[in-house]
């Protein structure tokens, strides 16, 4: 039995389902850079697990010892100071893109039904990249992330009726202190990742199901061929 | 697929890949232990060769000066001699029992802690380890 026999009834997956998957043709209006925002995001999304795994071998969920920690990623370990600032400007480039990405979304009308619950997810997806950029300003534990998390609980405290129970469980406590730094490391690493990528999956799932409605531009008259595939030069 | 396009994606993925391969090295080498955190733990003196009160001067693995002490019948302090003020060389005073800095009058007792003078923080000190009269040292390893 060849390797390729064994793989194939080892690993029984339909080649050509996969294949399928990947080669679905895309309308080419997508090859301008406004209308492929949606992907950046998750590209720096992949860049962020990446990095932030990475992050998490040196950093240290103390109040004592956070600073210290990313002070020595920083200026001690072997490019440290090239991984944390990858994290941190993909951060930024992730909410901005998320920004761009919203507003084409919402002058081009494309919210509308039928894709108006995956609108839905996107706004979801944009308030979790939110929290993320919170937690994560925090694990600094320096002053400007003590303000940040005193300011930001004080937000969610704010809250009608159930403010007050918000604020105490993201504390932990009805100060900030190591249970706050250590519910926000929990927050950062653990909870958020888990419940983006599942908004991720159903939010780029509702794109494929929905498909991609073709747009033309001026000059787009004489193009003949209409879509590009995916993955090019099968 | 033809030789153009086997041209093509070769001129593409080489450099592709070789950035690729280079973040990775890059990674691997941010998660790898740095040796300026590895201690070894190395042999200086037997414990006879050094009378109470004497001390000897070494040099550490990264070249740094530092002194012995015998400051009791099984105990030997290993100190930095560099004084943490503002970096003159500091010697032992056995009458007093306390490293003493010339410079600035800076004192500082047989662990190191200030007792006197500007120095703003205890001096450097080293792990010692006696085993069998043996005096062991612990150095961070030279910088990797």
């Amino acid at each position: 039995m060849g390797f390729s026999t064994w793989f194939k009834e080892s690993f029984p997956v339909d080649q050509e389902a996969l294949i399928k998957l990947t080669a679905e043709p895309i309308p080419n209006h997508l090859k301008r850079w406004w209308w492929a925002l949606g992907g950046t995001p998750l590209y720096m999304f992949v860049v962020q697990i990446i990095t932030g795994i990475m992050l998490i071998f040196y950093y240290v969920p103390d109040t004592d010892k956070a600073y210290d920690s990313i002070a020595y990623i920083t200026y001690t370990a072997d490019y440290g100071w090239l991984i944390r600032s990858i994290h941190r400007w993909s951060s930024n480039i992730m909410i901005a893109s998320l920004l761009l990405h919203m507003m084409r979304v919402f002058f081009t009308r494309s919210y509308k039904p039928p894709r108006d619950i995956n609108w839905m997810f996107g706004v979801v997806l944009f308030l979790l990249t939110l929290m993320f950029g919170f937690t994560g300003y925090s694990l600094v534990y320096e002053q400007m992330s003590y303000w940040a998390m005193q300011v930001g609980t004080g937000i969610a405290g704010a809250t009608p009726f159930i403010g007050e129970w918000i604020a105490d469980f993201m504390r932990g406590g009805s100060d900030i202190g190591q249970n706050t730094l250590t519910r926000f490391y929990l927050f950062h690493v653990v909870l958020l990742p888990i419940l983006i990528a599942m908004a991720v999956g159903v939010h780029v799932y509702l794109i494929r199901a929905h498909g991609v409605t073709e747009l033309k531009f001026k000059g787009d008259e004489n193009v003949e061929k209409k879509t590009f595939p995916l993955w090019p030069e099968k | 697929m033809d030789r153009r396009n086997a041209i093509k994606n070769l001129f593409a993925f080489i450099p592709l890949g070789a950035a690729f391969a280079g973040i990775t090295a890059l990674g691997l080498r941010f998660i790898t232990p740095s040796k300026r955190d590895i201690e070894r733990r190395i042999f200086t003196l037997h414990l006879p060769e050094l009378p109470i009160n004497a001390t000897r001067k070494f040099k550490d693995l990264r070249g740094k000066d530092l002194v012995l002490v015998r400051t009791g019948e099984h105990e030997v302090k290993a100190m930095s001699t560099v004084c943490t003020h503002l970096g003159c060389t500091v010697h032992w005073e056995k009458d007093r029992q306390e490293f003493y800095c010339p410079c600035h009058a800076g004192r500082f007792d047989k662990d190191g802690n200030v007792t006197g003078g500007p120095p703003p923080s205890p001096l450097e000190t080293y792990k010692v380890e006696i085993q069998d009269d043996n005096v062991f040292i612990y150095f961070k390893d030279v910088e990797g």
